[in-house]
């Protein structure tokens, strides 16, 4: 079956940027994968109108993503190209939501609120565009984009993979997290981890966020990691121009460089917990920790409290309200757990320049909220930045 | 409070001067309107007006902006040119860049710059930018 290159996943997920005007739908279908020969009739294609954003912020009306039909060397393949946040629709931004939430995805599974928002805006033109194809002989429908583009073309190969019968291909470069461990589970078997290309800079913190219980698919797999220099805290190493030059000329198993550190083992969870060297929150690898600790220390009070995590993470309140009400749990539990709930406590409290409690009983289930919280605005502050400071 | 992710103030360049001439038909099209759109912060964008002389001649100014890059929003400028000639209008040049330094439309500066009222938009695509014109140019000065 037909597989993109690297080079030209790429250069659709950063074309589509620059499809500001009706006119320019038809300059971007110059692009080799569309060509046909003189004569034969133009590939359909349709123009998706989006909203971009949540419902708080504003309700953008933006040109979002296009579906087009692949050209003569593509033939027989369906194209789903999706948009990243622009100059001219920032305030659309899908980290400056105060308020990340978690919401069933038309599959029923646990995602990102402002991204299946998105996302759904755009279904029912999906929906008749591939319905469109039906009776005719589609062998894939590739899903492509860069960054907020990058989290919809996963929704939207997810659909594919369980409503059509259609194969997806994902293909994504410093996409964010769209759902919980339930979710990218699910995606990752609805798919096939063979068929998702995650492409990711080490210094891009977009990857790196929504934090947990958000987590990357394809689950279990390291995706495509790529070397990059870039302070974290530049965010530089997260623009498709970026991506574009570290894709080029390589193919698919020559992007596959190993994670550095091993953070999902858990004792070196645990001997990072443990550490009292002072922590440096503008480096990705603490942002990996992070991550890893808090999901270790969740678990951890979990199996000794027996709540279920997942039904505890649907409904009303945030992310934040309900992992601080499982770590303040944790607190009142046996000291070999209360002890990691501490620690993680200490950790985040240090990164943020805050005291750390002498006496655990000062953790109430307030002060834990409130460091995730700040932890999390931390973490997203690039976005917030580009709106505020704009 | 935080220094992360803040951007830095770096100017853009809108529109690189572009002179050339317009032809209707292999004429001069003398003292054709141009109407000039620029689009990169909203999607209303700013429009201009300029003027070709007896000859067809036209000359446009540079347009610049400072603006704070964020790598979490892509810059995208959008320029658009029509001319309005005997009554008619006509889309001579669609662009849309995600560079922005002075000549990144064409990579350089274009010679030789001519453009006929009645021929048809040709696709240009690079890694930087989309566009489709109705204009010629002889070699572009790097």
């Amino acid at each position: 079956m037909a597989e993109l290159s690297p080079r030209v996943a790429a250069e659709l997920a950063s074309d589509i940027y620059r499809v500001q005007t009706d006119n320019q739908v038809v300059f971007f279908m110059s692009h080799p994968v569309f060509k046909t020969k003189k004569g034969s009739p133009k590939p359909a294609f349709q123009h998706m109108k989006a909203e971009v954003g949540g419902r708080v912020v504003l309700n953008f009306k933006d040109g979002f993503g296009v579906c087009a039909e692949g050209g003569d060397n593509n033939k027989n393949e369906l194209f789903l190209i999706f948009r990243g946040t622009t100059t001219s629709n920032r305030k659309a931004d899908f980290l400056t939501d105060a308020r990340i939430g978690i919401k069933n995805s038309t599959a029923g599974l646990p995602v990102h609120c402002g991204f299946d928002h998105c996302f759904r805006s755009m279904h029912d033109s999906i929906k008749r565009f591939i319905a469109s194809y039906s009776g005719k002989p589609v062998s894939v429908v590739h899903c492509i984009g860069h960054s907020l583009g990058g989290a919809v073309a996963g929704l939207a190969a997810d659909w594919i993979s369980r409503n059509t019968s259609y194969k997806a291909k994902l293909y994504t470069f410093g996409a964010p997290r769209v759902g919980t461990d339930w979710f990218a589970k699910s995606t990752t078997s609805s798919i096939g981890s063979h068929n998702m290309h995650r492409v990711y800079h080490r210094t891009d913190p977009v990857p790196m966020v929504p934090l947990y219980p958000f987590i990357q698919a394809p689950y279990g797999c390291d995706g495509h990691y790529v070397y990059s220099a870039e302070p974290l805290t530049s965010g530089a190493a997260h623009r498709m121009a970026q991506y574009m030059r570290s894709v080029d000329g390589k193919s698919w198993s020559q992007l596959c460089a190993k994670p550095e550190q091993p953070y999902n083992i858990e004792s070196a969870i645990e001997s990072w917990l443990k550490s009292k060297s002072p922590v440096n929150s503008s480096s990705a690898a603490f942002w990996r920790w992070v991550d890893s600790a808090i999901i270790y220390v969740i678990k951890k009070v979990a199996m000794a409290a027996i709540l279920t995590l997942q039904a505890a993470f649907i409904g009303t309140f945030t992310v934040a309200d309900k992992i601080a009400y499982i770590l303040a749990k944790g607190i009142d539990l046996a000291e070999n757990v209360s002890y990691w709930v501490e620690r993680l406590m200490a950790k985040l409290m240090q990164a943020l320049g805050m005291k750390v409690p002498s006496d655990k009983k000062q953790l109430t289930q307030q002060l834990i909220r409130s460091v995730l919280e700040r932890t999390r605005e931390k973490a997203n502050r690039e976005a917030r930045n580009a709106i505020t400071k704009l | 409070m935080s220094i992360f992710f803040k951007g830095e103030e770096v100017e853009a360049v809108l529109f690189s001067p572009l002179e050339g001439q317009l032809t209707y038909k292999g004429k001069p099209a003398a003292g054709a309107k141009i109407k000039l759109w620029i689009a990169w912060k909203d999607k209303q964008g700013e429009t201009e007006y300029f003027s070709a002389d007896e000859q067809g001649y036209f000359k446009l100014p540079k347009k610049t902006v400072v603006y704070r890059d964020s790598p979490l929003a892509q810059i995208v400028i959008v320029q658009e040119l029509y001319v309005e000639y005997q009554a008619n209008s006509y889309l001579i040049w669609s662009l849309s860049k995600t560079k922005t330094g002075e000549f990144s439309e064409l990579g350089g500066k274009p010679i030789g710059f001519r453009c006929e009222l009645e021929d048809e938009l040709e696709t240009i695509r690079t890694d930087d930018v989309l566009m489709g014109t109705a204009c010629q140019w002889d070699s572009i000065e790097k």
